[in-house]
């Protein structure tokens, strides 16, 4: 009897370590070393290595294909693994069935471009895309391609070079995404199945399932956006509720901002843990304790408990009217900022880095001095590059009314609005002469221009 | 060997009724006092004295909806039990840490007592972080 209990004992215990590796299993073997380098294609980047290519075409099918690709929805995705963003540019013929955007990459200090195409099967939902996936050159030529189902690669296509060099004597063009999959072999499959697409095999230079099997390093993309799987693609999730100035100016902003928003806005595209809701409201009233009505710039609202997945920026019409455009923007980049700093301290992933964050805030005491101590300085390159290369006209008009090109102690004093107000310990620490010139130069911003160069 | 597997389907059954356990929300019932108290210009909104500028970041309640509910066995001061759930930010003993009091109270279904004319009214509320 004794020696029974023993062995229920031992079992119970079995199971019950058991239990608790399974919980604990990790589902993705973490990357070591990169094996190629990899580095970001800005929005501008990417537009003049298009127009350079389009010049170099001599097929008028590719060029007149290029022409439809849709730059003002530019946008730049994370790849797993990297800080680096793969740029994207989609197609405006794009529809359910069939979704081709254009992909480029700096490899190696080299810019990589291929046409990405997604051909969904009827019974594809949005969650879980079905269906088969392409890379080509631009030239068409065809690179790489991979069949998925419910949201995870299951094959692999191969060239058919014989099949492919009947076709292409028959149709004597080589135009984008066009090579059917009738002319490739497909294979499927074996060992551990893929929620993502090697970001470098869909350029052509890695081996994408040996990475998977050795557990060794890949840059991954979900193609859609999905950490569950690949999803059918979806434009970025942030909502956009704006209206006249402020619509023009965010709109500007998201695709012309600089690698710092662009980043900052890529932590909300496709299926992100947290989206943004941006609005404009007449005016932002609040209430104080004492009830003395206050109107705001904008404001960012988050409630986690109706809603755990959005974050909510107000922009008050009358406060953007009012200001100059590059203020305007200024004060819509602020509240981004706040949704930034919110995803990043109220994540449910429990990363290291989350609890890192939790602690800088801690040390900072609020988010505004978290935002003067760890933004202001990325802030302040932003507001430059955005005057510089989009409201062209103000700076030049800046420049000859001062003589003088806008310094960065300008934009830093810019940047400093909603931030000084509250007293932060970064503002507090600076010397009074410092803060009387900050404050002198942020008076500048008047005179600057107050339309948006948008056509309507 | 019987007894084993009956021990193993036991053991089974113990675990999955401890995580359905889990799932269910406890409630927290907290009195309204001078310390969180209705807005007086919005009486949707409850606010925690020295928490409330949203110019730097305010942290406060919000109606979801009035509830029926048996008696609480318990009904808590919030200063006290933000002070023992150690929801204050380390550098300032007044001002709340949104994070930690957001985190905390996802996982229960808070309800703020209010009394007016002997009558009790039991509200259900969630928080909401705020900021210019």
């Amino acid at each position: 009897m004794k020696w029974k209990t023993k062995s229920h004992i031992k079992v119970i215990m079995i199971l019950c370590i058991a239990l608790l590796m399974f919980d604990c299993q990790n589902d993705e073997n973490l990357p070591d070393e990169p094996q190629n380098k990899i580095e970001t294609v800005t929005s501008d980047e990417a537009k003049n290595f298009l127009m350079h290519s389009r010049n170099n075409f001599s097929v008028k099918s590719v060029n007149k294909e290029l022409e439809n690709l849709e730059f003002n929805k530019i946008s730049q995705e994370k790849i797993n693994g990297s800080d680096q963003l793969l740029t994207v540019i989609p197609f405006a013929s794009n529809s359910n069935h069939e979704n081709n955007r254009i992909l480029l990459l700096k490899i190696d200090n080299e810019i990589k471009s291929v046409v990405f195409s997604m051909y969904a099967d009827e019974d594809s939902d949005k969650g879980n895309f079905s269906g088969k996936l392409f890379s080509y050159s631009l030239d068409g030529t065809f690179i790489n391609g991979f069949r998925a189902k419910d949201g995870i690669i299951i094959g692999q296509f191969f060239e058919n070079s014989i099949a492919l060099k009947n076709n292409m004597e028959n149709e004597k063009t080589s135009t984008l995404t066009r090579k059917s999959p009738i002319q490739l072999n497909e294979v499927v499959v074996k060992g551990k199945p893929s929620k993502t697409v090697d970001a470098l095999d869909v350029f052509g230079a890695s081996g994408m399932f040996n990475d998977f099997d050795s557990g060794s390093t890949y840059y991954s993309w979900d193609a859609g956006g999905g950490y569950a799987g690949i999803t059918t693609p979806t434009s970025m999730e942030i909502i956009d509720g704006l209206t006249g100035k402020s619509k023009c100016l965010n709109s500007l902003l998201n695709q012309n901002g600089n690698l710092f928003v662009q980043k900052l806005l890529a932590n909300f595209s496709g299926k992100s843990e947290f989206d943004i809701k941006i609005s404009s409201v007449d005016k932002v009233m609040v209430k104080d304790a004492q009830g003395n009505l206050i109107e705001l710039n904008g404001e960012t609202t988050y409630t986690s408990k109706i809603n755990p997945s959005l974050i909510n920026i107000s922009i008050s019409t009358s406060r953007s009217n009012d200001q100059s455009a590059l203020d305007a923007t200024r004060t819509i980049l602020h509240e981004y900022i706040h949704a930034d700093i919110i995803r990043k301290l109220y994540t449910r992933n429990n990363i290291p880095e989350a609890l890192a964050f939790n602690k800088v805030y801690e040390k900072y005491g609020n988010q505004h001095g978290t935002m003067a101590a760890l933004y202001l300085s990325s802030m302040k390159e932003a507001l430059k590059e955005f005057h510089k290369n989009v409201l062209t006209e103000d700076y030049i008009k800046y420049t000859n009314y001062y003589d003088e090109a806008p310094s960065d102690a300008f934009y830093e004093a810019l940047a400093w609005g909603g931030l000084k107000e509250s007293n932060v310990k970064a503002w507090e620490d600076l010397p009074a002469d410092k803060k009387a010139e900050i404050d002198k130069l942020a008076n500048r911003a008047i005179l600057l221009s107050k339309a948006a160069p948008c056509s309507n | 060997m019987n007894i084993k597997f009956t021990l193993i389907i036991y053991f089974l059954f113990f675990i999955n009724a401890l995580k359905a356990q889990d799932k269910v929300k406890d409630t927290l019932f907290f009195k309204l006092d001078n310390y969180l108290y209705q807005l007086k210009f919005d009486s949707k909104q409850y606010i925690i004295k020295d928490n409330y500028n949203i110019k730097d970041g305010a942290i406060y309640f919000e109606t979801f909806k009035i509830v029926t509910t048996a008696k609480p066995k318990e009904i808590l001061c919030f200063r006290k039990y933000a002070k023992t759930a150690n929801l204050y930010m380390i550098n300032n003993p007044k001002q709340l840490n949104d994070v930690k009091v957001s985190k905390l109270f996802d996982n229960y279904i808070i309800i703020l007592i209010s009394k007016k004319n002997k009558q009790t009214t039991y509200t259900e509320v969630g928080p909401v972080f705020r900021i210019e």
